[in-house]
């Protein structure tokens, strides 16, 4: 007997006791939104690891719990909390599943995604979700978590509201245009990103566009990437915020200590002041610290200083390692003398600064570089 | 930082119409400007980006050397044509910012720096540079960095520049284009003190561009030296410096430069320096008579009086230096 | 006996993140569609917010909300510390400005261009009153502040000064003073606050404490502290600014619990100058009175201290007075003052980097008087004992570090006479100082786990603030659980962890590190139990006493060729894992004995004869720390506490105008720390010593010895080269001319 769970209802209660570690209980969840996900499949592994750290920023983003209930197989995403995955594959698993798919009236109606509030009560409910799109199940759930804290952010009213409604309004209105709307491509800017294996680089986090904002272009690591911003946006915010690149760090953001040192075009410069639309492809190549290494294999730079200890809290390195590599190759290097005078543009507040001079000094002298 | 709309000129006339529309900056290598919007002492409603004209060439002029606008300081430091004949220019070049500023910041930017007065960088405070007539707090204020020639009671920001310290000792010449075509202005008038319109710098109007600096042979060039004094080895601004050039013949100095930078609201010739050198040979004691005439009539207030010293001995010690080089 | 990890010089185990761009600092954190949160200063030092418009702000596209005073939550907590590190914070409850740059609202937009461009837009009208931030205008003022509890009080007298110094051969008399300086870690605070429902806060905060983090706010926020959770895994520096939680944290955590968003609040540099802390400015007055032969008979500092008006940090600087010299007649006292400024903080070495300055100066000069050698005036006054305490050290190896330090350096080479000595026209000065930290110890846990693939898990909250904590604990761990390092992995930086105290004070290798190894000796343990009384297997039968264990393997020591690994006793056992949670309290021998790690400086400087520029040129230092834990890290740490004696001797310095009491130097470009260009190559020299009494791992802690005394050894050697005694840090061109 299945009977759809309304919104406004309270969530059925479940407790998953065949868990191989220990029992995972709904109710145990109250106090913070909870996101249960019904699906024939589901999979973290692999080919789907950028999607999984995209629904992890989500659910950190929305403070939210993730319950995803798959016939074989229990994913338990907290915001904080790498996932926890239940993938016994038992009998008893597989009986629970059904029995909770049953009381939520979706076990024909596959996949389904319920929201329930931090009160216990279902916010948002929709079986047989139209799955579109390469990310399957995984890729409408990080489509319909965007779109949920999308909600949650563009603000729609200028009164302050109690976070218990916002997390309620935003999460449920965010639903409802995943899947009404958003989800059925209607045109809007899709989160999706490219299949599996179409680019080394990580997919970026969605900002959503302001007022003036361009579609750019960004040629960084070799990859063209797509951006869309505002003109105001610095190339280290750009890398930072948008392209999922914080490799370049922010330590004053006026150009005063290198910490965000890029190559622009082969040349060292303070990406802090540089706005990402005087960089744009084909104009310049950008080259961050993240398009160094080769796969495992590290550029000489990097395993000088981790043989050397360039560095404390890290914060500076990259900039330094640009900043080494941009010196070597500018060719206005006299000495290992002049190292220092060279580097001086990038601070180190840890005070590493023989070390580093002598990593660099190791792979000038290795001719590494 | 205030929004603003971006657009790229590749060809000079369509930028300078650009120029004439209201709120409009151009932008370069961006260490100046994008700095000051982001502390929201610049706010303009358009940024004009120049960085791709065709004004990047260093060539040979005649017998000096003519220098594109957005040529970078790093490509000015090191082209075969400055390094040789005109080493004050590398020398000071290299003693500013950083290496990666110098990548960024064209020729062009650098005469248009502007200053690192405290006050000035702080839109919270008082500046009569940023605001007319709001009054200048660097007078009784922390003035530690603060100029000691050229002031005024109207404002005391010293000019940053090392570069143009020694653009005006090889009496460079800032070539620009507006509206009204072309016009050619001496180094020594492009800078101009702050008097009591401290909001003017430079001799440039609204809406033109520094195409080029030409760069005279001279006979001095050739024995020209830069010295900076900082408050670290390195990537500081000048506490002092000095610029100094000399021709000597016959054991007697024919003419002489002698500019200081890091003191004074614009980089400042020692005219009366240079005269204390003229017609003497190139001894410590005239050196330091120089140095003396360098720093006459400055101005030192609580926390920058140890300038006038200090500006003396850079002047005496760059000459020392120049000569023990030779 | 398994080969030792620990003392080996390990490349870092979390290098490869940080030469990569991977490590996760705090505001990195991938978090989708977060808000951005700028914050809007006070541009008065004090007096009454008038009028706040919010309007123009409000009508910036993206802009989610405006907290100011008239609007925000109240946060009855915020102004009720209750540890030591905890602060009072302005959190936009009321409508008083105390200093310049206090948070007086709060923008949250989508972008980080939004809210920083609607925060330019708040327009503050101000009652303004008359600011006071010249201290020694104030010093008539001042008074003792109260003892911090489990810390020494602010005064000290032993013997009879007075009635020594009428006897005195040689006599010093001076004042020094070190200026207000900022710590700018390199990485900006920032912070991720994310409330989950109503009553679940997480934060990814750069902090050096997330423990004490986590009681300050889910106290102020009537929290349970369960349901707050702090991450912070990788932290950018912190010199004891991110030792506390302040404003920013509760605005964080405010801003996300109005707006229902995750919100991102990474403050500026300019910030960094305003509501972080500092180390405050000193006024330090030193008599230092010896006999004819150098035995010191009377020592005498007193201290003032600048803090704000709401809250009391003193520097302790004089407590190294107490306990450096043989001296009978000791009196020392801290003072403070209050000035319209933000609340200073611990800076690396609080106390013992500024009061260093001062006795290590006074001790040159009277060296002077004395026409003696400053290195024999301090071996003449050794102290075998704690004089202050009155107590044994638990171990103390300085003789070593001024003999191997000097012959290292050649300071028989020293000209006695100043501005005897050149380098073509640069003049040459040699100085030295002694350098000294307490070596502490606070109550700490930790989690050692062995699974069943025999790699092991070993968690501790701590954070790593660059000290190399990820390194050395791998070490300890690997070492304690008989394993290679290679199979354990140590995680940090999480409130879910076993708790451990703040990363101050050097007591982190220290505190944690004990607790680290006892949790991995227990496992062992039970791992051998295991192995000699459980299931079966090759050592079946044996007593614990006779198995040892070797990289994940158990082998016994009377036939090598009987081997269990930990994998196959788990397996037989039928075990996923075996683990231990330990609470490390202090070591109880250390009531016994006092406990300092010492060093000694030996510094070569070089002065422009025309300009004052001063240049290190030379810096050889040997400290005697108790077990190294890592050479490569420990030499780090010695090194970067070096550099920041050297930007304390000659660059650091916060300036105020005097007039309004607002910062004027709140940039790196207005506020020096050495470049490149300023640090020369060093000479470490790690003298060996063993110290059973210290703490179980007999390690006493080396991330602030490093700059203790260098700002004096500067100063002597600046003095030896051109004979002029600077008595004023920095020692700027300008006090040279």
């Amino acid at each position: 007997m299945t009977h759809a769970i309304a919104v406004g209802a309270s969530a059925p209660d479940f407790t998953l006791r065949s868990l191989s570690a220990s029992a995972l209980a709904l109710r145990a969840l109250r106090g913070r939104p909870v996101v249960l996900a019904f699906a024939d499949t589901f999979s973290i592994g692999g080919a789907n690891a950028d999607l999984l750290r995209e629904i992890r920023a989500h659910l950190r983003g929305l403070g939210a719990v993730l319950v995803v209930l798959a016939k074989s197989a229990v994913f338990y995403f907290r915001p904080d909390d790498d996932v926890e995955a239940f993938d016994d594959a038992s009998p008893e698993l597989a009986r629970e599943v059904r029995d909770i798919a049953t009381a939520y009236g979706c076990e024909r109606a596959m996949p389904a995604l319920f929201v329930v509030d931090s009160e216990g009560v279902v916010r948002f409910a929709r079986r047989n979700v139209d799955i579109q799109g390469a990310g399957g199940v995984e890729g409408a759930l990080v489509a319909a978590l965007d779109a949920a804290g999308r909600a949650v952010l563009s603000p729609k009213r200028s009164l302050l509201l109690t976070r218990r409604e916002w997390v309620v309004t935003g999460l449920v209105a965010g639903f409802i245009l995943a899947f009404v709307d958003g989800c059925r491509d209607n045109g809007a800017p899709s989160p999706m990103p490219p299949a599996p294996g179409a680019s080394a680089a990580p997919p970026p986090l969605p900002a959503p566009p302001g007022s003036g904002d361009i579609d750019v272009t960004l040629n960084v690591n070799g990859t063209d990437r797509q951006v869309r911003i505002d003109p105001r946006v610095s190339l280290l915010d750009a890398v930072r915020e948008r392209l999922a690149l914080p490799g370049t760090k922010k330590g004053c953001d006026h150009g005063q200590c290198g910490a965000c040192t890029v190559l622009v075009d082969g040349m060292r410069v303070n990406a802090c002041l540089t706005l990402a639309i005087a960089t744009q492809a084909p104009w310049a190549k950008i080259t961050t610290i993240e398009g160094l290494a080769t796969g495992e294999n590290l550029h000489p730079l990097q395993r000088a200083f981790i043989a050397e200890d360039g560095f404390q809290c890290g914060y500076c390195t990259p900039g330094q390692i640009m900043s080494a590599l941009g010196m070597l190759t500018e060719g206005h290097l006299k000495n290992d003398a002049d190292i220092r005078e060279q580097m001086s543009g990038n601070i180190c507040r840890c005070g590493a600064y023989p070390n580093i001079v002598a990593a660099i000094a190791g792979v000038r002298a290795r001719k590494e570089v | 930082m205030k929004p603003f709309a971006y657009s790229r000129e590749t060809g000079l006339d369509h930028a300078l119409a650009r120029g004439k529309e209201d709120g409009v900056r151009y932008l370069a290598g961006g260490t100046t400007l994008i700095d000051l919007m982001r502390l929201g002492v610049e706010e303009p409603s358009t940024v004009v980006d120049l960085r791709a004209l065709p004004l990047r060439d260093i060539k040979a002029d005649g017998d000096g050397v003519q220098i594109g606008a957005l040529a970078t300081n790093t490509e000015v430091a090191y082209h075969p044509l400055i390094a040789k004949a005109y080493p004050v220019l590398s020398e000071a070049l290299l003693s500013g910012a950083s290496p990666q500023l110098r990548n960024m910041a064209s020729v062009g930017g650098n005469l248009l720096q502007r200053t690192r007065c405290s006050y000035f960088r702080d839109p919270s405070s008082p500046c009569n540079k940023r605001m007319a007539g709001s009054g200048c707090p660097a007078l009784d204020g922390y003035n530690r960095s603060n100029a000691i020639l050229g002031v005024s009671s109207s404002c005391i920001a010293t000019h940053p520049s090392d570069m143009a310290v020694a653009l005006l000792a090889l009496d460079a010449v800032v070539h620009v284009r507006g509206g009204g075509g072309e016009r050619a202005v001496p180094m020594g008038d492009f800078h101009v003190a702050p008097g009591s319109t401290p909001a003017v710098e430079t001799a440039l109007q609204k809406g033109e561009i520094i195409t080029h600096v030409t760069v005279p042979a001279s006979p001095f060039a050739q024995r020209s030296h830069y010295v900076k004094v900082r408050d670290r080895a390195s990537y500081a601004f000048a506490l002092s410096s000095a610029a100094v050039a000399l021709d000597v013949s016959g054991g007697v100095v024919k003419s002489a430069r002698v500019v200081l930078g890091g003191v004074a609201t614009k980089p400042w010739r020692a005219t009366e320096a240079e005269a204390e050198l003229v017609g003497k040979p190139p001894t410590s004691m005239s050196f330091d008579a120089a140095g003396a005439a360098a720093v006459r009539g400055a101005v030192p207030r609580t926390h920058n009086a140890f300038k006038v010293e200090l500006a003396k001995r850079t002047v005496a010690r760059a000459l020392r230096d120049l000569v023990g080089k030779a | 006996m398994t080969a030792s990890s620990v003392g080996k010089p390990l490349d870092r185990v979390d290098g490869r993140l940080k030469v990569t761009g991977t490590a996760t600092f705090s505001a990195e954190v991938a978090v989708a569609n977060v808000a951005h949160a700028v914050i809007v200063g006070a541009t008065i030092s004090k007096g009454k917010i008038t009028a706040l418009d919010v309007g123009e702000a409000q009508r910036v596209p993206g802009v989610v909300a405006v907290l100011t005073h008239l609007n925000a939550a109240k946060v009855p907590g915020a102004d009720k510390p209750t540890e030591m590190t905890d602060k009072v914070v302005q959190v936009l409850q009321n409508d008083a400005v105390l200093y310049d740059g206090q948070p007086i609202a709060l923008v949250v937009a989508d972008t980080l261009e939004h809210a920083s461009h609607a925060a330019s837009l708040v327009k503050a009208t101000y009652a303004a009153e008359a600011a006071i931030c010249e201290m020694d205008k104030e010093i008539g003022a001042g008074f003792a502040p109260k003892a911090a509890p489990g810390r020494p009080p602010p005064d000290s007298n032993r013997g009879d000064i007075d009635a020594a110094l009428a006897t005195a051969f040689a006599r010093v008399d001076a004042t020094y003073t070190t200026p207000c300086e900022n710590h700018n870690p390199l990485e900006m605070h920032a912070t991720i606050a994310v409330f989950q429902g109503e009553d679940h806060l997480t934060l990814y905060d750069a902090t050096q404490g997330i423990f004490g983090l986590r009681k300050r706010i889910s106290k102020a926020f009537d929290l349970k502290p369960e349901n707050v959770r702090v991450i912070s895994h990788f932290v950018g520096g912190g010199f004891g600014s991110k030792g506390s939680a302040w404003s920013h944290v509760f605005l964080a955590a405010m801003a996300s619990r109005a707006t229902g968003r995750a919100v991102k609040l990474s403050i500026t540099r300019q910030q960094m100058f305003a509501f972080v802390g500092y180390r405050p400015q000193t006024i330090q007055q030193v008599t230092a009175a010896a006999s004819k032969d150098g035995t010191l008979v009377a020592l005498r500092h007193e201290v003032t201290s600048a803090t704000s008006r709401f809250d009391t940090f003193a520097e302790p600087s004089a407590n190294v007075t107490r306990m450096l010299y043989a001296c009978p007649n000791v009196k020392t006292s801290h003072r403070l003052v209050r000035l319209d400024v933000a609340t200073p903080t611990f800076t690396r070495a609080p106390g013992e980097a500024s009061g260093s300055f001062a006795l290590e100066s006074a001790l040159d000069e009277l060296s002077y008087s004395l026409k003696m050698d400053p290195l024999a005036l301090r071996l003449k006054n050794y102290a075998e004992t704690d004089p202050d305490e009155k107590k044994p050290f638990s171990s103390k190896t300085l003789r070593d570090c001024y003999t191997q330090g000097a012959a290292k350096f050649g300071w028989s080479k020293r000209k006695p006479e100043p501005r005897s000595m050149r380098d073509g026209n640069w003049l040459v000065g040699f100085g030295m100082a002694t350098a000294t930290y307490p070596s502490r110890q606070s109550a700490a846990s930790a989690l050692a786990r062995v699974k069943k693939d025999g790699s092991a898990q070993v968690l501790a909250g701590s954070q790593d603030i660059g000290t190399g904590t990820y390194t050395i604990m791998t070490q300890i761990a690997a070492d304690a659980l008989g394993m290679s390092v290679e199979r354990v992995h140590f995680d940090l930086g999480d409130t879910t962890f076993p708790e451990t105290p703040v990363s101050g004070g050097s007591q982190t290798a220290s505190s944690v590190g004990s607790a680290v190894k006892r949790a991995g000796m227990a496992v062992r343990t039970k791992l051998i139990d295991l192995a000699v009384k459980g299931k079966g297997g090759p050592l079946n039968g044996m007593s614990a006493e006779q198995v040892d264990a070797e990289a994940g393997v158990l082998v016994s020591k009377q036939d090598r060729t009987k081997s269990d690994s930990y994998e196959a006793v788990l397996a037989r056992n039928g075990l996923d894992q075996i683990e231990e949670k330990i609470d490390e309290k202090e070591k109880a021998e250390r009531k016994d004995h006092s406990t300092h790690a010492f060093g000694a400086h030996f510094i070569e400087v070089k002065v422009d004869p025309d300009f004052g520029e001063v240049r290190v040129s030379r810096v050889v230092s040997a400290f005697a720390a108790g077990k190294i834990l890592n050479r490569k890290t420990a030499r780090s740490q010695f090194i970067g506490g070096i550099v920041w004696g050297l930007g304390l001797a000659l660059h650091e310095h916060t300036e105020r105008d005097p007039r309004t009491s607002r910062v004027v130097t709140k940039d790196l470009a207005d506020y020096h720390v050495p470049v490149h260009a300023d640090v020369p190559d060093m000479d470490i020299v790690m003298v060996d010593e063993v110290d059973p009494y210290v703490n179980e791992i007999g390690a006493k802690g080396v991330g602030e010895i490093g700059i203790v005394g260098v700002g004096a050894a500067i100063a002597n050697a600046v003095y030896h080269a051109t004979g002029k005694r600077v008595r004023s840090l920095p020692i700027t061109l300008d006090k040279l001319l």
